[in-house]
């Protein structure tokens, strides 16, 4: 991950997950890939993060693991959204909007 | 990416062991390395700059491997007991939606089980309401009962009265005996009177039995005496049916034989003894047989806490021999012997044949299983492929295993619901072979018992059917399946040795079902060939018991029974009738002790015990019983003449062997006067077909009249025509006297005969129901070996084999293991044959013609099996059998 990309609120690699995989199932190196081409690298997604944070979602139950063949035949395990998990992806992403709304206000505003 | 679809979608995440999940971290680490390395050398660095820069980005492998870990085996436990209950609901699913695609072998095999789980349901609930449930008395372990028995007959019957009495006083172990005689009464109602089968009992019966009174109170002392007002206790039948369930009762009157009577209580009929009594009346002694020689009471007894039969038994002997010693004219060689009351009420022989039918219907159920095996190990190979690729997609083999025994448990389950109601229906049909009255309490319904029986015969099959196939199933060569290897001739392969070992266990099992229902058949076929003494074509007999209040004294009845007798002669079509005191196979008989004049008159020696009738003129011919020497009864055999005796057969041999019995004298003791011997007639079978009779006496009717008798009538035809006119004939003569018992005479003998023909009838279905399911068996193995085969064979007739050689050659190697299993069936059989001995009638438990006939038979049907597929294979054309595969 390159240096100059941001350290990752906790919370926030939830959601990104959330999000990814809200189209289609994918496996954790798809996720990681994507989030880096989707933000261009921006977001300092460590892999061991990553992994983490899919274990820790899949606990919670708002993803589900399941064990398939990959585009190479490979054994791989695939992720999926579960209804709990797109529940949460909503709230959360309202959050988000509020909070950026918030911050984006404050910075946005002029001198007093 | 793909998305996972179908058949992977359907095996999630399953349960496993924290290694597992381990490992599944582990792989999925693995994966993702792999693949950024890979990544990475498409870059353009070398493999193992690759794996270590791969490494190196992930971060902090260990410390995720961890918590990945940790997290996972949170989830998992989470998981657990949701995740056990969706298995199994998927498994179910999937099962159902399986079989309901491959009618072809779900249907076979719900009805195999289905046959075996009704046979067992069917013998069980007989089990459980012959065997297993408790007596409607009080602590039952401890009510006996006490009989005499004629010591060198071996005879136990009845006890007199002078006995009974001095028991009562005498006892220290029992501690209270009770006496009853079953009789019934005329109960007249509203509009009309019914005969109420009762009994007349000592006053405590009720309290020995541990009886409560539904209403009002039981017998006492008081009640029981001579002059006592008449009471009467009512059952609850009688209550409900003929007085409306009045809750007053109590205080009303019921008029039994002309009597009326006060009721004093109501019991429940369940509790009835004897069995179908409905109504009660003090014995109330006074005009009774009250001879020391007469037996004719039974009896029930209390133990006292804590007091051993054998302590009873001790008891009674001494108080036998001091009755011995003190009245030898009528005690000496007799004893008393002591039962349990369920030995009474069951028969002894009844728990060794409960036994025995579980064990054959046992046999069945494992053939059942067997068969059932055998489909599922052919459905086992069928599926191969599908059962491999979920292999291949990390389903574990206990997965597997789960899935497939949850069809077979499905398959159980169907076949225990149709076979309960198969069982329920076959039971129906089996109580009707019985015609004995059974008593009041023995009823015939599911209970709690019953339906865990039926629960655990389902799981059973499921797992003896089930297991061994699925194991096998679970564990397919993969390489094979995946490369799409025609199912064809090598589909079976690995099952083929199992298949015929099972189908050698049924031919086994069959073979030992079959020699007991042939050692069953031939038994009751000797003892219906058997003749029982008198002839039972157009004959017919009627019971009858006059009411004590009009027919009081000797006179009257005898009065009756000349009326009755001149009235049902005067019926067309009826050749010839007779009165007879009881009549034979009946289950009632009375045993009296005789002097014989030469032989034992003094005092000390103790008469011989014969067997005593009382009969009219014309009972003989009526019933058929030819006379072998001198005359029968005749008008002037009557009170003014001499007392004469006609004998039977038997007791001529055993008194008079070397002499002519016509003129010798006897008489029973107590008595003063001597009676002569007129008249032999042939041996009548009393007791029943398989006991050879024994000394039997007849007085004429005349000389010692009595109200309870059995009609007997001769037709010219069939009996049941004259059935009407009798009735009527005897309404003529007095309405008040109602005809019960009335049967014809052959009916008489194959009621008689009812155990030993339905022992025959439930043994043989068992076989044919085992010999059908191992001979599907056979034809089975044999067909699915030969289609393996069908290459082989072809081959052969190519090159140049005759056909029918080829049929030869299939035959002759099933033949080989057909003869084996009945080689060691014979052998078994053999040995467990012995533990019918008891049962049988007129043939050995080792009868040569039995078992060869069985092997015959079973070996014919599976020789058929065999045959049938055989041929058809070897009508293969060769051309295609040799494309095959």
């Amino acid at each position: 991950m390159s240096a100059k990309s941001l350290e990752l609120l906790k919370g926030t690699v939830d959601v990104l997950i959330l999000k990814t995989l809200s189209w289609n199932p994918m496996h954790g190196f798809s996720i990681s890939n994507w989030i880096r081409d989707t933000t261009d690298g921006t977001l300092g997604l460590e892999d061991a993060a990553l992994y983490q944070a899919l274990h820790r979602l899949e606990r919670k139950g708002w993803i589900e693991g399941e064990w398939g063949l990959s585009d190479n035949n490979r054994r791989a395990k695939y992720y999926h959204l579960t209804g709990k998990g797109r529940a949460q992806l909503k709230a959360q992403t309202a959050v988000w909007d509020r909070y950026a709304k918030a911050v984006f206000t404050v910075l946005g505003a002029a001198q007093p | 990416m793909k998305r996972t679809t179908g058949i992977r979608r359907a095996f999630r995440l399953p349960l496993r062991a924290s290694r597992q999940v381990r490992r599944e971290v582990e792989d999925e680490f693995r994966f993702h390395l792999d693949m950024r390395a890979a990544e990475l050398a498409r870059g353009g660095l070398s493999p193992d700059q690759a794996h270590d820069e791969a490494r190196r980005r992930f971060g902090d492998l260990q410390g995720a491997r961890r918590y990945c870990y940790q997290q996972s085996v949170v989830r998992e436990r989470g998981r657990r007991s949701v995740d056990w209950l969706a298995d199994l609901a998927h498994d179910l699913r999937l099962s159902v939606r399986n079989l309901r695609r491959a009618p072809g072998f779900a249907i076979p095999a719900v009805l195999t089980l289905a046959i075996g789980i009704g046979a067992n349901t069917l013998v069980f609930v007989l089990v459980n309401s012959i065997m297993l449930r408790p007596f409607p008395y009080e602590d039952p372990e401890h009510l006996v009962v006490v009989s005499s028995t004629d010591v060198e007959l071996g005879r136990s019957g009845p006890l007199s009265l002078p006995d009974f009495y001095d028991i009562r006083s005498e006892t220290e172990t029992l501690q209270d005996i009770s006496v009853w005689d079953w009789e019934p009464f005329n109960l007249r109602g509203e509009d009309e009177t019914v005969l109420v089968p009762g009994g007349r009992v000592t006053y405590s019966l009720f309290q020995v039995l541990g009886v409560e009174p539904l209403l009002g109170r039981l017998f006492t002392s008081e009640d029981d005496r001579q002059g006592a007002d008449a009471v009467v206790i009512l059952g609850d039948g009688v209550w409900r049916n003929r007085f409306g369930a009045d809750p007053e009762v109590i205080g009303r009157t019921a008029t039994l034989d002309g009597v009326s009577r006060t009721v004093i209580g109501v019991v429940p009929d369940a509790a009835a003894i004897p069995e179908d009594a409905r109504i009660w009346i003090p014995l109330a002694l006074g005009r009774e047989a009250t001879s020391r020689g007469q037996h004719w009471v039974q009896s029930v007894a209390r133990l006292k806490p804590g007091v051993t039969m054998t302590k009873v038994r001790a008891e009674l002997d001494l108080i036998g021999g001091r009755l011995a010693a003190e009245y030898p004219g009528t005690n000496v060689g007799r004893s008393f012997a002591v039962e349990s009351i369920r030995d009474v009420l069951l028969g002894t022989d009844t728990r060794p044949l409960m036994l025995l039918m579980l064990g054959s219907v046992g046999f069945l159920l494992l053939i059942v299983c067997a068969n059932v095996a055998n489909l599922l190990l052919v459905r086992g190979s069928a599926r191969e492929r599908e059962v491999g690729v979920r292999v291949a997609l990390g389903a574990t083999r206990g997965r597997i295993v789960r899935l497939l025994l949850a069809e077979t448990g499905i398959l159980a389950v169907c076949g225990g619901l149709l076979g309960y109601a198969i069982g329920r229906l076959g039971l129906r049909g089996v109580l009707t072979m019985i015609p004995a009255a059974l008593p009041p309490w023995m009823t015939f319904e599911a209970d709690r018992r019953v339906l865990l029986f039926v629960a655990g015969a389902v799981i059973a099959s499921a797992l003896l059917a089930g297991l061994a196939p699925a194991f096998q199933a679970a564990r397919p060569d993969i390489n094979r399946v995946l490369k799409g290897a025609s199912r064809g001739a090598s589909g079976y392969r690995g099952t083929g040795r199992t298949r015929s070992t099972l189908v050698a266990a049924e031919l086994v099992l069959s073979m030992v079902l079959l020699v007991a229902a042939g050692l069953m058949i031939r038994s009751f076929l000797s003892v219906s060939a058997v003749s029982p003494g008198f002839a039972t074509d157009n004959r017919m007999m009627a019971s009858m018991t006059l009411p004590r209040s009009k027919y009081g004294e000797a006179a009257a009845q005898l009065r009756f029974v000349d009326d009755a007798l001149e009235t049902v002669r005067g019926v067309p079509d009826v050749v010839s009738a007779g009165i007879v005191d009881r009549f034979p196979m009946r289950g009632s008989r009375n045993t009296v002790s005789i002097i014989v004049q030469g032989q034992n008159e003094a005092v000390a020696d103790r008469g011989p015990g014969v067997q005593w009738n009382v009969s009219s003129p014309g009972y003989f011919s009526a019933s058929g019983v030819p006379l072998l020497r001198g005359r029968t009864f005749t008008r002037g055999d009557d009170t003014t003449g001499l007392a004469v005796a006609v004998i039977n057969q038997r007791m001529a041999a055993s008194l008079w062997a070397d002499s002519d019995p016509l003129g010798q004298r006897l008489k029973l003791s107590g008595e003063s006067g001597w009676t002569e011997v007129v008249g032999v007639v042939a041996d009548i079978r009393h007791d029943g077909l398989a006991s050879e009779a024994g000394p039997q006496m007849y007085r004429p009717f005349a000389q010692s009249a009595t109200t309870r008798m059995s009609l007997v009538v001769h037709g010219i035809s069939d009996p049941g025509l004259l059935v009407e006119s009798v009735r009527a004939a005897i309404q003529e003569v007095d309405p008040d006297v109602a005809l019960y018992d009335v049967l014809r005479l052959d009916e008489v003998v194959s009621e008689a005969t009812w155990g030993p023909r339905f022992l025959a009838q439930m043994f043989w279905g068992f076989a044919a129901i085992a010999v059908f399911l191992a001979t599907i068996g056979v034809y089975g193995v044999v067909s699915s070996a030969v289609s393996q085969r069908t290459r082989e064979l072809g081959i052969r007739v190519v090159l140049g084999a005759r056909r029918r050689n080829l049929v030869r050659l299939v035959v002759r190697q099933t033949m080989t293991i057909v003869i084996s299993a009945l080689a060691v069936g014979l052998a078994i059989a053999l040995i467990m044959s012995r533990l019918l001995r008891s049962f049988l009638y007129g043939v050995e438990s080792g009868d040569a013609a039995t078992f060869g006939l069985a092997a015959v038979v079973l070996g014919g049907a599976a020789l058929t099996a065999a045959y049938m597929p055989a041929r058809r294979a070897a009508q293969v054309n060769p051309i295609v059998a040799l494309r095959e595969e």
